[in-house]
């Protein structure tokens, strides 16, 4: 993870442009499940305590009531995702970074017919973060 | 405006008669809450809602901001989970016209097979660039002849030419890309230098070509440190050089110098820590020559457009520079610069000795690409009334989007077409993500079929959309110039079929044998000292003791 924070950082992120309380995660948490989505993995609540929604080129990972409400989680999902056990963190021109509750794993999957295009283990999310972001 | 009868007018009129200002249409409005920002009016995106008359140019007369919060609560409210039948038809019907009114269109989805590995050669051909693997992921998603051939050099070195790329079942559906067919060599003078056996090019998958891409391409932080100081001693030429042709001594900027040295000196350099990406198109990737085109072509257009909609002139230009020099449309690393010295640049300046400008010149070039190269863009950064920097991210960037889908794109006979120029767009961010990527949803397996929509343009030939009104958009015809001619002559001869391919490297595979586990003989068992036992692999080291433990026995 450090890697990839570094990496962040090199690249400009805007590092806790909107610092996350755990009542906003709480919140978060809550309305997300209200919506019928599965909950935001532990590893990428890690990542948005530090960058809470990161612009990357042609694409982003999204964060929790962000200030640029593009990168908003739960209104991202609302339009884009009708899956129960998938959970939509980030997206490019080509494809979403989708977390399948069901698996434990981290997807990319094609935006236009939901292929699969690659896989990662939980140990492998800044692998995940950093192929959405293309710095 | 709203007719007698529509829904707006009668939804007035329920407000007026109520006179309560909280009787609103609880859909619609909690819809807008969640999707809008702090610039949308909410009266001015109803008046498209339930406007059944003159909705699309209510619509138009919005300005961006509104359009785009209008443009989301309808497509939300024509997605199947909204259960209200006619509210969900009467916003699919005013999206569809809304849409025609722009020039764009819905499409249903065509199922054009492309395989994942072409989907993933396709995507690094764009962007330039291939993670490296993690150890974990190297075990999962790489063959095993290619790891096995790899942690496994020769003694002795091959030539390049041992290196026949034409006998790699799978190189034909990179090849079929130019930015691949220029780093052959490249690749083959890395697989020399790590001694590798040249059979393995007939066993290796298409993860496994991107992975000797990677590592091909990948640079140590001591690398990238040195090129950030290349690029910064370069933009220090620049300015000595303007410096003393207006006869100044360049020597003023010395004790700011000594500090961006200073600062670019302490970067890590470690030389066995590897950057996470490699980045192997050269010199720039298929995206980055795409804006780089554009700003060449229209970069005046751009500026004046974006001009009269009221951004910024500092923005506009700090923008369009950004995309012109490194063919980056990221804001958020972007720095808006002042275009002229102010009060507070000088009082910045003068801290380090200096006062060669006077306030209301222009900022000359090579001084803003020297700060930025220096990471000292701050002294020249433009700041508000209150004297706040100018946030990039506060204003509409531009992204990089591709008119037909690549997941459609299994017809064509010239597959490297997708990242052509004719087929991308460079559009506003919200254009892209509510508007062009509107209708993507992911869905479960039992309701793929159902979701199907795609949005296009009619007018095959846009390249630039920076609003949703027909004059914010510009086309221009790649497709007749002799470069397109020549690079679509030059793809197409290299024509490959990805289930032909697939099905040789299989052949191949499976009468790979791993290279011979040498059983050790009894005379190389036989150890006469330390030294010579150090010198043994692990798997004889191994042997010899077992044997020692049995010799013990007897």
């Amino acid at each position: 993870m450090s890697e990839l924070f570094q990496l962040l950082a090199q690249n400009a992120a805007l590092k806790k442009e909107n610092p996350l309380s755990p009542k906003d995660i709480i919140g978060a948490q809550k309305e997300l499940t209200h919506a019928g989505f599965p909950i935001i993995p532990e590893q990428f609540l890690l990542l948005l305590r530090q960058f809470n929604g990161i612009k990357g080129e042609d694409g982003a990972v999204l964060g929790i009531s962000p200030k640029n409400k593009l990168l908003d989680i739960l209104v991202f999902n609302k339009a884009h995702n009708a899956s129960a056990q998938k959970i939509i963190l980030g997206y490019d021109d080509f494809a979403f970074l989708v977390f399948d509750s069901a698996e434990q794993k981290y997807f990319l999957i094609d935006r236009t017919d939901g292929t699969e295009l690659d896989d990662f283990l939980e140990s492998e999310f800044s692998s995940a973060v950093s192929n959405i972001l293309h710095f | 405006m709203a007719e007698k009868g529509s829904k707006f007018a009668r939804k007035q009129r329920r407000l007026n008669q109520s006179g309560a200002q909280t009787a609103k249409p609880a859909k619609e409005i909690s819809v807008l809450s969640a999707v809008s920002d702090i610039n949308v009016e909410e009266s001015a995106v109803l008046s498209v809602i339930y406007d059944d008359v003159s909705f699309v140019s209510t619509f138009h007369s919005l300005d961006y901001e509104n359009q785009i919060a209008t443009y989301q609560v309808l497509t939300l409210l024509s997605k199947p989970s909204n259960q209200d039948d006619e509210s969900r038809n009467d916003a699919m019907f005013k999206l569809e016209r809304i849409a025609q009114s722009i020039g764009l269109e819905f499409t249903e989805r065509q199922d054009c097979f492309l395989s994942k590995d072409e989907r993933h050669i396709i995507r690094m051909d764009f962007y330039g660039s291939i993670d490296r693997l993690k150890e974990s992921e190297q075990k999962r998603k790489l063959s095993k002849p290619y790891m096995e051939l790899m942690s496994a050099p020769l003694k002795k070195r091959h030539r390049t030419e041992d290196y026949d790329f034409a006998s790699a079942p799978m190189w034909p559906l990179f090849e079929r890309f130019n930015s691949f067919r220029k780093i052959e060599k490249k690749l083959k003078q890395y697989l020399v230098r790590k001694r590798i056996d040249p059979k393995i090019l007939s066993l290796m998958d298409v993860r496994d070509f991107s992975d000797l891409i990677s590592k091909t391409f990948q640079k140590s932080l001591k690398q990238v440190k040195m090129e950030k100081m290349r690029s910064f001693l370069k933009s220090e030429i620049h300015l000595r050089s303007y410096l003393s042709d207006r006869r100044i001594n360049p020597d003023v900027f010395a004790e700011l110098g000594s500090k961006i040295h200073k600062d670019l000196a302490a970067l890590p350099d470690s030389e066995n820590v590897y950057e996470m990406k490699a980045h192997f198109e050269e010199p720039i990737s298929v995206r980055k020559k795409f804006v780089h085109a554009i700003v060449d072509l229209y970069g005046d257009e751009i500026k004046e457009s974006m001009l009269a909609k009221g951004y910024d002139k500092r923005y506009v230009l700090s923008m369009l520079n950004a995309m012109k020099k490194y063919g980056s449309t990221k804001t958020e690393k972007l720095v808006i610069t002042e275009t002229h010295f102010t009060d507070r640049i000088l009082k910045d300046l003068k801290k380090f000795k200096i006062n060669c400008f006077k306030k209301g010149e222009p900022i000359p070039q090579v001084l803003v690409d020297y700060l930025i190269e220096g990471g000292q863009g701050d002294l020249i950064a433009a700041r508000d009334e209150e004297g706040h920097k100018i946030l990039a991210a506060d204003f509409p960037s531009f992204e990089v989007h591709h008119k037909h889908a690549v997941s459609g794109s299994g017809d064509l006979s010239n597959i490297a077409s997708i990242n052509y120029p004719d087929n991308l767009c460079l559009v506003f961010e919200k254009i892209h993500a509510h508007v062009l990527h509107g209708m993507d949803i992911i869905v479960s397996e039992k309701q793929r079929d159902s979701y199907s929509r795609r949005t296009e343009f009619v007018n095959d030939d846009v390249i630039i959309m920076a609003g949703l009104n027909k004059e914010d958009q510009l086309s221009c015809s790649f497709t007749n110039t002799n470069g397109y001619k020549k690079r679509q002559k030059q793809d197409s001869a290299k024509y490959a079929s990805y289930p032909e391919c697939y099905a040789a490297l299989l052949k191949n595979q499976s009468a790979y044998k791993s290279p011979n586990v040498v059983t050790p003989t009894k005379k190389e068992l036989d150890v006469n000292s330390v030294a010579d036992y150090v010198s043994k692999t692990y798997k004889q080291r191994k042997a010899i003791l077992k044997m020692i433990k049995k010799r013990h026995e007897l």
